[in-house]
């Protein structure tokens, strides 16, 4: 089996991939090279190998890669596609943790990746008009000089396409304050399964009519092809105070998250750093974390500066009576960045542990926290796989990430197994299977642990009034016992590609 | 009168005979009234009465607060009133979580009950009235100026239990803050007129209710003048809950509500009130709605648009405006003032049923074909036989 890391053109894959490819018509490829150009249809076995995998361990190899730069491009692949009865997976930067981006079924991928402008910034009206290939930090960048920002902020943002967040309805250490993706997006331009240009909601509220933008946001490229986005941007905060607390236990960590909220404070980012990870971290980092402590807190309040004030002094104090032992407090910029320096280096740590890890994604409701925790805990010394927590607790969203040696026969399949077992616990304390990460291929089937089969043939049917039954990329979301190529990792590679501060 | 006395016992058959009483104009909608009423005990209930209709192809509506003459166009047909008020139970209600579940048919008034007890709120706009149920308030995505600042109804509905047009009990989204698993049906539903589907049970994310509340108001040179502030004011940071434009006797007036900490607002009154300069300082009580007239419509623009939308009202236009969120209500008091405004992409909002019977209330063509092909799609996949408020929502759907 192929590891992570470099692939040689010598090795077995390529002999797999032209097995695959030969029975491809010529005439898909020429069909697609007449509708967005010769250059930018990529279909020989050494360029698709690039488009089989996103970070996580399934991977599936399609038969064509497109590059479009425009809408009307994507809406002509769609079209060729309809016409050869192939299907379309959609990919942005592949940086999604479920298993999105991977064509498991083959057919063609459209990467997003040249459909990269700004189309808008309007200050004004506090929106930006872009295109789906926009890296999600790129917007806030773009919009700072105007004292504003795009909310959202999934620990990828560096990487990550605001394609690939609309798809995912990617979430972030922030929105316990400011929602998800969704709460964002005001409308949206999409390609149908049949080729044609859609525009859903925008700049003005109250278009009437269903919410089709609400409804593709999340849908994971299963409903829609995203072509452009207006988001909503916000204001900067006038204040942020960042506290670091740190507890000798577990348990007292995930009560302080509920004693928080039961303050009536809700902090803008609440993120939850296990021993585990603040042992591997602080090597690196220097963050000051106390080899023995089980727990940190790192909490983030933003407003007006009475606000903010008032309210670390709340959170202060709760963290005291929850038992914390230690109570840090950042004011200025870089004491805030020292603070969060260890959060954010987190997962760069943890690669130096084991050779692959395993992000699993995982909600409960926070006041489950403590028992579940313990329970994941308990789970993964059952299974001898070291674990480390870091995570957005004021959310209820868990990360456990699982290390592993992938070299080892067996090793990946583990940690699946595993990985279910973790999820089972979040759903049986009333939560949910992916918080932020989505379902992609790897939880397709868990699906059916929180969704009756009637509420699973009520979306089924959504799908079909797109027009999508299993033309935009299929094997996803839906429970199916169809496999998808083959298991490795790649998550550390890919995430690699984010930087040294990638963290989740 | 057969057909009336037949489907009478069919239904008490199905949902019990004290929950089935003759239709009459208490739960007429737009002047149509039903054959009969029924008040399902259970959403198992509940969903038999929709298996029925469907199965006989006989047109729901499902009832709440019976708030009359709201937003949608009159109804194609009705046969059957479905009264969900007696599904107003809390079904879970836990403060540490911020997430409350409850039955559609519990009113407003009894929900803010409920949080209040814990601190808390459910943040639907203060100025929705407390007699209006949760099911209705979904149904018609009834949300007012506060929304800048606590979002709307699909901003914090997280989950929903609703049955579709053919019957079936299904649930979208969950009980969690967060979740992306699956497509989030509650986007769909909230909105969607009860043409989609009947709303049975909601859960929602709480927020703690602000430790204080101020509300200002200032006299405005123009238009642009009270939208400039209500806009500074939300770039700077504060603790702005709601923004209101008004004018009267060709005074414009801004109104204002903070809401935060008592820190917060305090700071937000000083730099609100150095924001307004020698603007003169209204008393007398805060604007909030905007009452009389005969027909209520809303326009919406992008917000730098707004001013001029405004400036260009007609003298004697009566109107309020939310200018951080670029949307005006007006109130008309009569058919002639609509034609400006439906070219101007006006909705009307709530009218007598003689003027809806006129008119398409969502505009001359609500929507584009491309658009509109999806949602007759959506609406075909959830309601088959089309039983669900037949005629009452875009495109006549
Ligand atoms: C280190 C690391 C940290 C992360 N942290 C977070 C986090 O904090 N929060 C979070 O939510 N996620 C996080 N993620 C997951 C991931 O970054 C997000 O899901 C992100 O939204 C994926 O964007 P992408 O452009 O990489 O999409 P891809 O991986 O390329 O695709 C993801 C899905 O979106 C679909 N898609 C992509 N573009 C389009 C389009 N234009 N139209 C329709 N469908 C499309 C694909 O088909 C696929 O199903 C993290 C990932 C890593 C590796």
């Amino acid at each position: 089996m192929p590891l992570s890391g470099e692939i040689s053109t010598a090795s077995p894959l390529f002999d797999r991939a032209r097995a695959r490819l030969a029975p491809v018509a010529a005439s898909l490829i020429k069909d697609l090279q007449s509708a967005i150009g010769v250059k930018h249809v990529l279909h020989a076995p050494e360029d698709l190998l690039v488009y089989e995998y996103d970070a996580t361990i399934e991977r599936g190899l399609p038969e064509a890669v497109v590059l479009p730069e425009t809408t009307a491009e994507v809406a002509a692949a769609v079209r060729v596609a309809k016409r050869h009865g192939v299907p379309v997976t959609a990919r942005g930067s592949g940086t999604g943790l479920s298993g999105g981006a991977i064509p498991c079924e083959g057919g063609i991928v459209i990467v997003t990746a040249r459909m990269d402008r700004i189309l808008k910034l309007d200050p004004a009206n506090r929106l930006a008009v872009v295109q789906p290939g926009v890296i999600n930090l790129d917007i806030s960048k773009a919009a700072a000089p105007h004292g504003l920002y795009y909310a959202p902020d999934p620990s990828s943002q560096k990487a990550c396409s605001i394609g690939g967040n609309v798809a995912q309805n990617a979430g972030g250490p922030h929105t316990l304050r400011y929602g998800s993706t969704v709460n964002h997006v005001l409308g949206l331009e999409i390609v149908t399964p049949d080729g044609d240009i859609v525009t859903l909601g925008g700049e003005a509220l109250g278009a009437p009519g269903y919410d089709l933008t609400g409804l593709v946001v999340g849908s994971e490229g299963t409903l829609a092809i995203v072509t452009a986005v207006v988001v909503r941007l916000l204001p900067q905060a006038q204040a942020t105070i960042t506290l670091l607390a740190v507890f000798d236990e577990v348990r007292q960590a995930s009560e302080a998250v509920s004693a928080i909220i039961a303050a009536g404070v809700l902090p803008a980012a609440l993120e939850m750093i296990d021993g585990k990870t603040m042992q591997a971290v602080e090597p690196f980092v220097n963050a000051g974390y106390p080899p023995d402590a089980d727990a940190a807190l790192l909490i983030e309040v933003e407003g007006l500066e009475e606000e903010t004030s008032e309210q670390a002094e709340a959170v202060r104090a709760t963290c005291e009576v929850s038992g914390a032992r230690e109570i840090r407090i950042g004011m200025s910029p870089d004491e805030r960045e020292k603070l969060w320096a260890g959060r954010k280096g987190a997962l760069g740590a943890l690669g130096r542990l084991a050779p692959s890890y395993y992000i699993l994604d995982g909600v409960v409701p926070r006041t489950r926290l403590p028992d579940v925790l313990s329970g994941v805990y308990e789970a993964c010394e059952r299974y001898d796989m070291p674990v480390a927590n870091v995570f957005h607790a004021g959310d209820g969203n868990l990360h456990p990430n699982l290390m592993f040696d992938d070299r080892v026969p067996g090793a990946a399949e583990r940690v699946l197994e595993l990985g279910e077992e973790i999820m089972r616990l979040c759903v049986d304390a009333g939560g949910s299977i992916t918080g932020e990460h989505g379902v992609g291929f790897e939880k397709r089937n868990y699906m059916s642990w929180i969704f009756s089969d009637d509420d699973l043939a009520v979306m089924a049917r959504v799908k079909s009034a797109f027009g999508a039954e299993e033309r935009f990329n299929p094997g996803k979301v839906f429970p199916s016992s169809k496999g998808c190529g083959e298991v490795s990792s790649r998550m550390k590679t890919a995430i690699a590609k984010i930087g040294p501060d990638a963290y989740v | 009168m057969e057909r009336r006395a037949n489907l009478l016992t069919e239904l008490q058959s199905i949902a019990g005979a004290e929950n089935v009483r003759p239709g009459d104009d208490e739960f007429a909608v737009d002047g149509v009234a039903p054959q009969a009423v029924v008040r399902p005990a259970t959403v198992e209930a509940a969903a038999a009465v929709v298996r029925h209709a469907n199965a006989n192809r006989l047109a729901v509506i499902p009832i709440g607060g019976k708030q009359r003459g709201g937003p949608g166009n009159v109804p194609a047909r009705y046969d059957i009133g479905l009264d969900v008020t007696a599904l107003s139970e809390i079904i879970e209600y836990e403060p540490g979580d911020l997430t409350i579940t409850c039955g559609a048919g519990i009113t407003l008034g009894e929900l803010r009950k409920a949080t209040a007890a814990a601190g808390q709120m459910v943040p639907f706009d203060p100025e929705i009235a407390g007699e209006a149920s949760v099911g209705g308030v979904l149904a018609a995505d009834l949300w007012g100026p506060s929304r800048v600042s606590l979002g709307g109804p699909r901003d914090f509905t997280i989950g929903l239990r609703v049955i579709t047009g053919d019957g079936l009990t299904t649930r979208a989204g969950g009980r969690v803050v967060k979740n992306v698993a699956g497509y989030d049906l509650c986007k769909l539903y909230v909105g969607s007129l009860g043409t989609l589907a009947v709303i049975t049970e909601a859960t929602f994310k709480v927020q703690p209710v602000p430790k204080a509340t101020r509300e200002l108001a200032f006299t405005a040179a123009s238009a642009a003048d009270a939208c400039g502030i209500a806009g500074e004011s939300l770039m700077r940071g504060l603790s702005l809950q709601s923004a209101v434009v008004t004018r009267a006797d060709e005074r414009w007036r801004l109104d204002i509500t903070l809401a935060g900490s008592e820190a917060a607002v305090e700071r937000s009154a000083r730099e609100f009130a150095s924001l307004s300069g020698d603007r003169e300082q209204e008393t007398g009580d805060k604007i909030g709605h905007v009452e009389g007239g005969l027909i209520g419509v809303r326009v919406a623009a992008p917000p730098s648009e707004l001013p001029a939308l405004l400036e260009g009202l007609p003298g004697d236009a009566h109107f309020l405006a939310y200018p951080t969120l670029g949307v005006v209500r007006l109130r008309l008091k009569d058919e002639g003032e609509l034609p400006p405004l439906v070219a101007m992409g006006a909705v009307v909002e709530d009218a007598p049923p003689d003027v809806k019977r006129r008119i398409d209330v969502f505009g001359p063509e609500p929507l584009s074909s491309a658009t509109g092909g999806l949602m007759r799609s959506i609406k075909a996949q959830l309601d088959p036989n089309g039983v669900l408020s037949p005629g009452r929502f875009v495109g006549r759907l």
